[in-house]
């Protein structure tokens, strides 16, 4: 996979994620996976036989984060929860980077899929031919979209009718046993709930969801938690808690970044997950 | 302890697809506890019966994921399971089937999730938005009839009627003789033999006339929805309604969210409700605490003299929260909780006339 291979101007930067010499340097796209549709009023750039839609990071989280140069690398076959997916405005994005044909899988599971006896427990009835046999499928990647209230998920559910990779869930991320039965371990769990107990939230889904080794990106609102207290405060006090964890699982912090023009209060921490021997 | 080791349980874990029965060893996460499949129950393949599973799925203490922490083993892949257990064939028709469950399943949960109280919030919004663009139209209308009605001092609904019955006479009155001379015609007749009216001609009478029409016929959808309000209201919170009136009733659950909301929600933040601005003032420096948010409209806060507002907006809050408690948990009407304030009102009332009363004697 050529990684700079340039197309019509557009030249991938992260996994999926583009830069074009048509816009603003800082701008961001992702390749659409279902054309000729602006999602939330964005801008769509056509090249060649592709269409490219930009990506606000005023609206978007994730966006500001990659925009402050955050290396988050989606491949093609990562599974990721989402949690407060709201309308869909981020997970469309992330929707078409795990579609995107030119997105590379992870290195990790290429050897997983050669050795399939170590993805599955060693005592599970398994036919071990079905993977060598199909391989790891090359856009397997999948989005867990949780979304607590009805009205955004009625949007959410539209784009998920017409997008096959996002899975809508209708229930509230602090209670994960609510959706555990149908959603697998995941690669990366990203979390944009503005609620106080969100640092709870979110060790409570990485203890059930989360693989070893796995991502958690989270953005933190300060003005949720206190409207009061200093934001650089609750930011380390939240740090603390991911950092304590629980029995379980605890994380080691990879980095933070202030999303400051973008989003005024938030921070975006990026940690990976660490399983207590 | 290695007797511990062998001790096996075996527990159905259910998952979307169908139950599986596994056993798996108690022992402690240091020895790499595993499990295995011992038989498989799978859910028939058609979308219609796997949704159906889907909604009706019990939150179970164990799953998967449970059996994962506890036994401290590779995470067990769902999909890998549907592929061996040959539920589906390959990564790519797991995943469509998920989400086409998934989205029926959310489909039917938005459905089931319009509730009663869903109706008065968006009723008592639509009152609200209907209001401004009445004040605004209304304004218009003054201003631009107003030329050729100067004298006439009505307002609102009255003035738009005025205005629709006035230019119908002109519009007809072209229609039947299309003289030149007939299009100008001064609306009143008045006393004084030059009126300040302007002459009202055939294509300003229509545009005009039918603008007010439009305007009556805001008039009349807000009165439509304030009696769907109150009716709404009395079948819905009843005691609510009784103690707070419906439309301060209605705008108490629009501002929580649902009635539910409102019956959780303490009663001190009920008193508070839309002062949010001089409450977070309040919290980050030196201001005074708000006495009363939207509550104040209510006669009994409103109206009464400043020194007393803040113990009527108390028990008033409190009152309403007892009711809207009565009215979600029970639905039945209950006359007490509008008794037991009012009697409360009367005791701060009759101390402050007390108090002002003897201190008009000192």
């Amino acid at each position: 996979m050529d990684f700079n291979k340039n197309s019509g101007g557009f030249r991938q930067v992260l996994p999926g994620i583009y830069s074009s010499n048509r816009a603003s340097k800082y701008s961001l796209f992702t390749k659409s996976a279902n054309p000729n549709v602006s999602v939330y009023g964005e801008n769509i750039f056509c090249s060649e036989n592709f269409e490219y839609r930009l990506w606000d990071p005023k609206r978007s989280k994730l966006g500001a984060l990659l925009q402050k140069r955050a290396k988050i690398s989606f491949f093609a076959n990562t599974k990721v929860l989402y949690l407060g997916a709201a309308s869909g405005t981020t997970v469309s994005h992330i929707s078409d980077i795990l579609a995107d044909e030119n997105n590379v899988c992870e290195k990790t599971s290429t050897d997983v899929a050669k050795n399939p006896d170590i993805v599955t427990n060693p005592g599970v009835v398994t036919n071990s031919d079905v993977l060598t046999n199909s391989g790891v499928a090359k856009n397997s990647g999948v989005v867990y979209a949780v979304e607590f209230s009805e009205r955004p998920a009625r949007d959410l559910v539209n784009l998920a009718s017409v997008r096959k990779n996002i899975i809508p869930i209708l229930s509230d991320a602090s209670a994960p046993s609510k959706y555990s039965f149908f959603v697998e371990p995941v690669d990366v769990i990203f979390q944009d709930i503005s609620q106080p107990n969100q640092a709870e939230i979110a060790i409570k889904n990485a203890t059930y969801f989360l693989k070893d080794g796995g991502k958690l990106i989270l953005s933190i609102k300060s003005r949720s938690i206190s409207s009061v207290e200093n934001p650089k405060k609750i930011y380390r006090q939240e740090i603390k808690k991911l950092e304590a964890g629980n029995e379980h699982i605890n994380f080691v912090i990879n980095n933070t970044y202030d999303l400051a023009p973008f989003h005024i209060d938030h921070m975006g921490v990026v940690a990976t997950l660490n399983k207590k021997k | 302890m290695k007797g511990s080791e062998f001790a096996e349980d075996i527990e159905t874990v259910k998952t979307w697809f169908g139950d599986f029965t596994v056993s798996f060893s108690k022992s402690n996460s240091n020895s790499n506890g595993n499990f295995q499949i011992i038989s498989y129950d799978l859910c028939p393949k058609n979308i219609s019966d796997l949704c159906e599973r889907f909604i009706n799925l019990k939150p179970s203490t164990l799953d998967f994921q449970f059996l994962n922490q506890n036994a401290g083993t590779f995470p067990v892949n769902l999909r890998d399971i549907a592929i061996s257990s040959g539920f589906v064939s390959d990564e790519k028709e797991y995943l469509s089937l998920l989400n086409a469950v998934s989205v029926n399943s959310v489909n039917f949960k938005i459905s089931k999730s319009l509730t009663e109280d869903k109706n008065i919030i968006q009723a008592i919004e639509a009152l609200d938005d209907v209001n401004e663009s009445l004040n605004l139209l209304s304004e218009r209308l003054k201003e631009w009839f107003g030329v050729y009605a100067p004298d006439s001092d009505l307002l609102g609904e009255e003035f738009a009627e005025f205005a629709v019955l006035k230019t119908s006479s002109v519009a007809k009155g072209n229609t039947e003789s299309e003289s030149t001379e007939s299009k100008f015609l001064s609306i009143l007749d008045a006393d004084f033999p030059i009126s300040s009216a302007a002459p009202l001609s055939y294509t300003e009478a229509n545009l005009i006339g039918s603008f007010a029409s439009d305007i009556c016929n805001l008039y009349k959808r807000r009165s439509d929805l304030e009696s769907y309000i109150y009716s709404k209201m009395k079948s819905v919170a009843p005691t609510l309604s009784s103690v707070a009136g419906e439309s301060l009733g209605a705008r108490l659950i629009s501002m929580a969210g649902s009635l539910k909301r409102l019956s959780n929600l303490p009663s001190s933040t009920v008193q508070v409700m839309g002062a949010d601005k001089s409450l977070f003032k309040h919290k980050r420096s030196r201001a005074p605490s708000p006495k009363h948010g939207i509550i104040f409209n209510h006669n009994a806060v409103g109206n009464s003299p400043p020194q007393i507002r803040g113990k009527m907006a108390k028990i008033l809050s409190s009152h309403i929260s007892l009711a809207a408690r009565i009215d979600y948990y029970s639905g039945v009407f209950n006359p007490e909780i509008y008794e037991s304030m009012n009697s409360k009102f009367q005791n701060v009332i009759d101390n402050y006339r007390k108090e002002k009363s003897d201190k008009k004697i000192r």
